[in-house]
């Protein structure tokens, strides 16, 4: 068993920024992340064995972070490290190249982050037809395109990332379609004036993809994608406010790639398998959980930072990073109370404003129900066990009303990513068929182990 | 000649080597992952489903999907997109839930 004061999990800039607050204050910090390397999904680095003389994106305040890591003696790392169930309150159990161990911290920060918003449409199962982060992923951490010929569909920002990425890197975009309506940007903007930073990004952006010849079409996304063993070609549509598909508006692209990125949801299975009370916020991504002023949960000495607790983006969750270190710090008697609240007044500020910019963002792009009208009978939903549309309706019609009911007489959510892949479409099948919320169709169940491990790392040594 | 998806413009890599997929020789280099050398190569397809038989490749990338299972020397059900390519390595689509050789 290891013990430290400080266990984080997830070394992302939520888990790093809250690693070096307490480490400041001069806790013992460790933080394990499942990766090879630190900075999580939105700093992820090339490997050593690979270089590129050009960035993806701005990278000063991911190396800044690094840095600080490195230069602070009392702040251990651990890579290739996934926390995969609970051994107590503040206690985990997790396994590190197929070696299992326990480490208890007096004061534990989760900050697992988020995974892309599965949106199921007929076809998304072709290989070929990928999330946003895989698509990032290949690119940030491996520079390998995803495609020549790509469609883009989706939701939010990230398209707009995605696409000078993908330009930069040579590909063809055989299109960029925004399920939101322009007017449905053009109407918050005045609320986006501010976060002139984070504004400032975007147009840029826009402007650098506008230069290269892409334009974003508002008001689409895909209708179907077709293929035998992988996507050769996409159904697009126009879709209405409610992002529903307009029927006439069909229009077929040809395609070696179609990259998906309706969003993010929040990763919360550790929470819940800690116990932690969870509430619904439909504009940050779905499940999050509770917690005070401090990102303090209702388990007592456990913290949330990030996108686990409400998808906002790196500038958000490295604010929050800093309070939960410091309210840790402050837990453990390395700060004072008036010392951290001094050290929290910063952190606090940017955050109120971050909010207000991101809630106006949430309103333009969050999910709409319309989505739910690409499903067919056919669709798969759920992923791991094949569970289609069809499959999930007759168990709606058979009594299921609650998304844990749906699962035991699916296995829909019982396969090997535990319902990361469907969770939210069930809860969304549900809500609309019982004439409820995605919310009162309930949180899918977790069981530990949240990650796979293999038996051979029980063995005794 | 083969599809690369590999950016090369100002990018440096390794020494590329081979590895083994389904029987064939298959180029990566240093750094990369199993699903990203394939991907690289065109070869989108990395397993079929248990149930209904369907194709399905790399789709969340980063560990959480499990979409991209293969059977990666002897190992059934390795995540191809988080397991880095090794020189010499055996790569195998995998049918269903897969099969390891029992331990000796």
């Amino acid at each position: 068993m290891i013990a430290v004061d400080v266990l984080i999990v997830g070394a992302g800039p939520a888990g790093l920024s809250a690693a070096i607050e307490a480490a400041d204050a001069g806790a013992d910090v460790l933080v394990l992340d499942e990766n090879e390397r630190v900075g999580g999904q939105i700093y992820r680095q090339l490997p050593p064995e690979i270089t590129a003389s050009t960035s993806l994106g701005d990278q000063t305040k991911a190396r800044s972070l690094f840095q600080a890591v490195e230069s602070r003696r009392n702040i251990k790392v651990l890579c290739r490290t996934t926390a995969w169930g609970t051994r107590g309150p503040t206690t985990l159990a997790i396994s590190t190249d197929d070696r299992v161990d326990d480490v208890n911290g007096r004061c534990l920060i989760v900050c697992t982050g988020a995974y892309d918003r599965p949106v199921p449409f007929p076809g998304w199962t072709l290989p070929g037809v990928i999330s946003a982060g895989a698509a990032l992923t290949l690119l940030k951490g491996q520079r390998i395109l995803p495609g020549r010929n790509v469609l883009l569909v989706g939701a939010g920002p990230i398209q707009l990332v995605l696409a000078t990425y993908l330009v930069q890197g040579g590909a063809h975009l055989a299109g960029v379609l925004e399920a939101s309506t322009r007017w449905a940007l053009y109407r918050r903007f005045p609320r986006l004036l501010g976060q002139w930073a984070l504004l400032r990004e975007g147009v840029e952006y826009l402007v650098g993809l506008r230069r290269a010849g892409v334009r974003v079409r508002y008001g689409h996304t895909i209708l179907r994608a077709e293929g035998e063993d992988r996507v050769r070609q996409a159904v697009v549509c126009r879709v209405d406010e409610q992002w529903k598909p307009v029927p006439g508006s069909e229009k077929a692209l040809e395609v070696d790639a179609v990259i998906c990125g309706f969003g993010f949801v929040p990763a919360t299975e550790l929470t819940a398998l800690l116990g932690c009370d969870h509430q619904y916020s439909p504009w940050t991504g779905g499940w999050i959980a509770k917690h005070n002023r401090n990102m303090e949960t209702s388990v007592p000495n456990v913290w949330v930072a990030g996108e686990t607790t409400g998808v906002a983006g790196a500038v958000v969750a490295a604010e929050e990073g800093r309070l939960a270190g410091i309210a840790a710090a402050h837990r453990l008697g390395y700060l004072s109370e008036s010392a951290a609240e001094v050290r929290s007044r910063k952190p606090r500020r940017r955050l109120a404003g971050l909010y207000r910019f991101r809630r106006a963002i949430d309103e333009v792009y969050r999910p709409r129900e319309g989505l739910l009208d690409l499903l067919t009978p056919d669709t798969v939903v759920c992923r791991c066990e094949d569970v289609t549309a069809r499959g999930v309706s007759d168990a709606l019609v058979n009594g299921a009303r609650r998304t844990a009911e749906v699962k035991t007489r699916t296995r829909a959510g019982m396969g090997p990513c535990q319902g990361r892949m469907c969770a939210t479409s069930l809860a969304a099948m549900v809500g609309r068929y019982c004439a409820t919320s995605a919310e009162e169709a309930g949180q899918s169940r977790v069981r530990p182990p949240i990650k796979p491990v293999p038996l051979s790392a029980f063995r005794t040594r | 000649m083969e599809p690369d998806l590999r950016i090369t413009h100002d990018v440096q890599r390794g020494e590329a080597f081979a590895m083994n997929v389904d029987g064939s020789s298959l180029r990566a280099f240093p750094g990369e992952t199993v699903a990203g050398a394939l991907l690289a190569a065109g070869r989108y397809r990395l397993r079929y489903t248990t149930t209904l038989g369907h194709p399905r490749g790399v789709f969340c990338g980063m560990g959480a999907c499990h979409d991209c299972r293969m059977t990666i020397d002897g190992r059934p059900n390795q995540r191809a997109c988080v397991t880095a390519a090794r020189p010499g390595c055996h790569v195998a689509t995998q049918v269903a839930r897969g099969r390891s050789a029992l331990p000796q």
